[in-house]
Formats: structure tokens, sequence, C-alpha cells
């Protein structure tokens, strides 16, 4: 792939990017992700792979042990793997939910988590901010934190929180008198007041409902000022949508590419199947979206490379117009493969599983509505 | 140890239909093609890597590894991810691909190596694209220097090296006094084919070429690439090899079934020609 306009010193980084976690992938093979998916297995090989050759920590500063390399390097990453055949999600979190610390985090935090999970000694890896009665409304947390001397007593309920049970570290979003407030848990300490209960989903997410029942922490665990939680989560979107666009546009490459080669070498009635205009057609069309998608994508990161304001708007259309591209590519390899497409060894099935994880933009759309088209809020 | 590797950038082989000629047949076209070191040039460093560390230690190396090539500034990339895989630093002789042959290229690595001063010069037996096997070779006679190619496997022995080299039958064992030239074949990134006098006898690479970890991609920015002029290290530019047209092979007919092996004889007889 060629990122446009960019110089050949910086094109030049990001092919070697390419070409070496190309060549993790292949260490593990496709069948590895498989046999995860399969098993619902967390992808420990593969991230200690990754943790070895310095990926984790893409997006920690040097001075916490990480290589500081930047969103577009990230997102490369992530969007090779899922182009291999893959599955991103787990090293997406690593790499980018922390930042969230490294941006607000107390020195003392930032020196406790950042090296470790820089190296894969430590897991970060979760989120708990939606709740079962607001969903993605965080304005209206029933979750709770309040002040008993100088600890927080914490109660939440949070649904559809992914990786809690692999995780080391956590941040949890919760109410306090002073507005939502993140804290940051180390979850061996905390363990005795969860619990963690898996859901049953489309795909290998280790997604769980979380409770935390009573628990009392120090000043030291919150993360980030007392009322500052949304803001604090919510100045790391632009990072956090650009790698969910790139790992899309990592899925749709590889629907397309398997598509194209299917295409191209499978003969049924005489003829190329790729001849025929209702397989060939929707193979050409997905391909410009894919390629659309991708130069936003290349956007909305020099846009966040240079804090432009609007990173935040391009963005949210990058991951919209990449999600969509992944889906419709999912389509094209469901035609291209007929009754092959549902079976696992060609992975299209399980792809199509991953993929539809990204599909759900409406908070995006409105965010794009209001803040772009300066239409009426509509949620 | 110092080692000096040449290595050639070549149109990816994997994608070789993508190779056109220009439309009078004077050269091949060079826009749009996405280029790939020379494998065997790959295996040439992960050899120069090998031979400069303790198998359990890549981080650490003990000696210099440098890679060169000759080409147009973009040539800067394909050096660039040798230096993120753990080569030393980088030197580009600037020329373009078409005002090169093996004779000129290892006349100006003759004159480079007594720049440099390397104890071994590592190279792959061939590049895949005008596939000549000549510069290792040329170079070796030019420098008086001993010479193995087509190395599968190279141990570092006291002040030399015991080079395996594949050949029909067997395999043949050299003792090769440094400094030399060695060329490598495809077998030498095998797990156990290349052991410094660092590496443990017991221990096995990976198959392969090694990936270049983040943090050495970053640094590999940093690490020095020094650019020369082919005029300092070859006066006399001119080239023995010219290329007077060339033209893509001929698409090839598709294959015939046949259904018995009477069919076969007479299609061998009276079609191929060729009982």
């Amino acid at each position: 792939m060629t990122e446009p306009n960019e110089d050949s010193g910086r094109q030049a980084e990001l092919d070697q990017v390419r070409t070496s976690v190309r060549a993790i992938c292949n260490k593990h093979g496709i069948d590895y992700w498989r046999q995860t998916d399969a098993t619902h297995a967390y992808p420990e090989a593969f991230m200690d792979t990754m943790g070895e050759a310095g990926y984790l920590g893409a997006l920690i500063p040097g001075a916490y042990g990480g290589t500081d390399a930047g969103p577009a390097v990230a997102s490369v990453v992530v969007e090779e793997i899922n182009r291999f055949g893959g599955d991103a999600a787990v090293i997406n979190a690593q790499m980018a939910i922390c930042g969230t610390l490294t941006r607000h985090g107390t020195e003392a935090q930032k020196l406790r988590w950042l090296p470790g999970v820089a190296t894969g000694a430590s897991r970060f890896l979760t989120v708990a901010a939606t709740e079962p009665d607001s969903g993605a409304d965080m304005s209206k947390l029933a979750s709770s934190a309040r002040r008993d001397g100088d600890d927080w007593i914490i109660d939440a309920r949070k649904i559809l929180i992914s990786l809690a049970e692999y995780t080391h570290a956590m941040i949890v979003l919760v109410k306090t008198s002073e507005g939502p407030t993140l804290f940051l848990l180390d979850m061996d300490e905390v363990r005795p007041h969860l619990e963690i209960r898996p859901i049953d989903l489309i795909s290998n997410r280790h997604t769980t409902t979380l409770f935390i029942d009573d628990l009392r922490v120090p000043d030291s665990m919150r993360l980030g000022a007392p009322g500052a939680g949304l803001r604090c989560l919510m100045d790391g979107f632009p990072v956090r949508r650009v790698l969910a666009a790139a790992e899309s546009i990592g899925n749709a490459r590889f629907f397309f590419e398997r598509s194209l080669d299917h295409a191209t070498t499978r003969r049924t009635f005489g003829r190329l199947i790729g001849q025929n205009q209702g397989v060939q057609y929707p193979i050409a069309s997905v391909y410009g979206k894919i390629e659309a998608a991708d130069l936003m994508r290349w956007d909305a990161v020099r846009r966040i490379e240079k804090g432009a304001s609007e990173a935040g708007g391009r963005s949210a259309l990058a991951k919209i117009l990449a999600s969509e591209a992944a889906w419709e590519a999912s389509r094209v390899a469901l035609t291209t493969f007929g009754g092959w497409g549902l079976a696992g060894e060609y992975h299209v099935e399980r792809k199509l599983r991953d993929a539809t994880v990204f599909v759900f933009n409406n908070m995006l759309l409105s965010y794009v509505a209001e803040r772009m088209l300066g239409m009426p809020k509509a949620f | 140890m110092k080692v000096l590797v040449p290595l050639k950038r070549v149109a990816d082989p994997d994608n070789a239909n993508k190779v056109k000629v220009t439309a009078d047949g004077k050269k091949v076209e060079t826009t749009g093609l996405e280029w790939k070191p020379n494998p065997f040039d790959e295996y040439a460093v992960e050899t120069a890597l090998r031979l400069t560390e303790d198998g359990t230690k890549p981080k650490t190396r003990a000696g210099e590894v440098v890679v060169v090539t000759f080409g147009p500034k973009e040539c800067e990339i394909t050096l660039r991810a040798m230096l993120a895989t753990g080569a030393d630093r980088a030197i580009r002789v600037e020329a373009e691909d078409d005002q090169l042959d093996g004779w000129l290229v290892a006349r100006a690595l003759k004159k480079l190596v007594e720049q440099e001063k390397p104890d071994l010069v590592l190279l792959g037996k061939q590049a895949v694209d005008g596939d000549t096997n000549q510069v290792g070779q040329i170079l070796a006679e030019l420098l008086g220097w001993p010479m193995a190619t087509s190395a599968a496997m190279i141990k570092e022995d006291g002040e030399a090296l015991l080079v395996g080299r594949e050949v029909d039958g067997g395999v043949i064992n050299l003792k090769v006094r440094l400094p030399a030239v060695v060329t490598v074949d495809l077998r030498i990134v095998a797990p156990a084919s290349v052991y410094s006098k660092l590496t443990k006898a017991d221990f096995k690479y990976n198959e392969g070429v090694r990936f270049a970890p983040l943090p050495a991609i970053m640094q590999a920015k940093k690490k020095p690439m020094a650019v020369l002029k082919l005029a300092d290290l070859a006066t006399d530019t001119a080239l023995r090899i010219q290329y007077p047209r060339f033209e893509p092979p001929k698409g090839r007919a598709a294959g015939k079934k046949v259904k018995d092996v009477a069919e076969l004889v007479d299609k061998l007889k009276n079609e191929a020609k060729v009982l």
C-alpha cells in the first residue's frame, strides 16, 4: 500500500513496519487465529512476540519505555494484522488504551504502569465505561464513587466490557459529586470486589459484564481531575477512531485480496468466475471504497499529528467509511466464495464476524452531524 | 569481524508480471515497479548478522556489518530496511540502474573494500533479476582473496571460516582464510547454518531472515548513511555488457491432456518432434 503524499523516509519506515508485522504474522500463521477464535482463547503467544518486537509501546513516550512511534505506525500495525487474517483487537487495546494514562496520569501512575505495558509484562486492555441502562450515554452514569475520608468507595455495573478477564490494569468511569471521574484500577488488588461475567458474542472479543461492589481505593488511583473523566477519555478518541478505521481497512483488504485471488483462479462452467460481471463489478466497486476510506484515514492521521482541530471529525469519517467498506467487502467475499465463504478453512466467515463488530456508527454519525454540519444534537 | 555486504534491489520477484519493457525495447521500465531487496542478498545480511553476534543476544553486535548498494536515492529505502534489521551503517553509491554491470560493480567494490578493509565480503550468490552470478567471483579475483560461492553453511573457525557448499551428490567443505569473499545460497538461513565464535553449537536460529523490531526501525533513520560517487570508486565506467534489446518472454500456451500413452507418444513424435 502507498500512503499518499508521504516523504520517502517516512514511507520507508512504514513499509518496514508492514514487512516486520507481516513476518510476525507469518511466524504464527493464519490458522493460529482460527484456533484462538474456535477456543475463545487470548492470543498470548502472538502478543508475546509483538512485545518482544517492541510494538506494544508504539504510542508510549520513550521516557516510559515506549518507542513513541505515533498513530501512523500504530495504525499500520493493526491494519496489517487484520489484513493477514488475524485479529488486532488485543494489540489495539494494549497500544491505545494507556493513552489516557499517558496524557492525564500522575508521574507515579505512569511509572507504575507504562514501562510494563510497553514490554507486555503488564496488560492494559480495558476501559469500563458503558452501562446497562444508559449504554453509550456516558453522561447518565449509574456507577459511582463517593469520598470516604481520603479514600473513595466505588460501586459500578458495566456491560460490553472487553478483555476484563485478561487485563492487569483497567480504567473505570464513574460518577462523583464533581461529575464523571476516572479511576485506574490494579486488577490484582481489586479482584475480591469484582465480578466478571462473560458475554457470548459474535466474535472472539472477550466481552463481559462487570460488577464492582463496595470497593475502597485510595485517591492515588484516581486518573485525571474529579469531574474531568469524559474529557480525559474523549481527547484520545481521534487516535482510537483512526486505529478502528485502520483495523477495518485491514479487514476490508483481507476480504478484497482473498476475493480477487479467488475470482482470478477459480473456474466454473468453463471460465474464471472473475470473468462474470456479477463477481467482477462488486470487487472493482469495493476496491474504490477501500481506497477512498484509506485516503480519509491518512488525512485523519496527519491532522492528529499536527494537532489540528479537524482531527476529531476526520477521524470519525475515516472510521465510518472504513467500517462500511469492510462490511461491503465481506459481502463481496461471500458472493465470490459462495458456500466456501461460510467454511472455517477459508477464514472468510471468521473475519466476517470480526469485521461486524465495527459497524455501529450512530454515535459517530451524530458527532459528524452536530460538530461538522451544525445540525441539532441527536444524542 | 567486520563484514561488508553489497546488495541490490530487484523488482519484486513475486510480481514478475509487472515488469514491462519500454516501447522501443531499449530498457526495462522501472517506474511503477515494487522494489524488494534481492532475496539472496537479504540472506547475506542475515548471515553477516549471525556471524557478528552471539545467537542468544542478537541486539549486541560483535564487530560491524556495513551494507552497500549502487543506485539512485530511492535505493536508500532498501538500505534503511537492512539498518533496521541490525546492520550498523550503510553506503549508497550514486548510480542509475542502466549505468551498471557486474564488471563495473565488482571493480568499484574492490576500491571500496580497500577503503573499508572488511574481514569478509558477503554477497548473495546472484541477483534474481539479471541472474548473472558474477560480482562475487570477479571481486575475489580482483582482490586476490580466497572465495567460496553458494555457501549453505558457515562456521567461524579461528581466523578462518568453514564453508559448506551444496553440490550434486553432497556437500563440499572448504576452509577459507580471512579476508575472503563468500556468496550465499538459500539454505544459509536455515536454523543451524551459521555459527559465529560466540554462538554455541546447540543454538538454533529461527528459519529465514529476522524481522526488524519496532525500536530498531525507529532507530534506523539515525544510523549513518554515506553517499559516494561512482566515479570516486571506478575511473573507467564504460560497460562491458550491452543489452541491445529487451523482449518480454512469449506467453505460454495452455497444456494439453492426453487420454493414453499412445496419444502421448504420437504427440511427442509428430507435434513436439522430440522423439
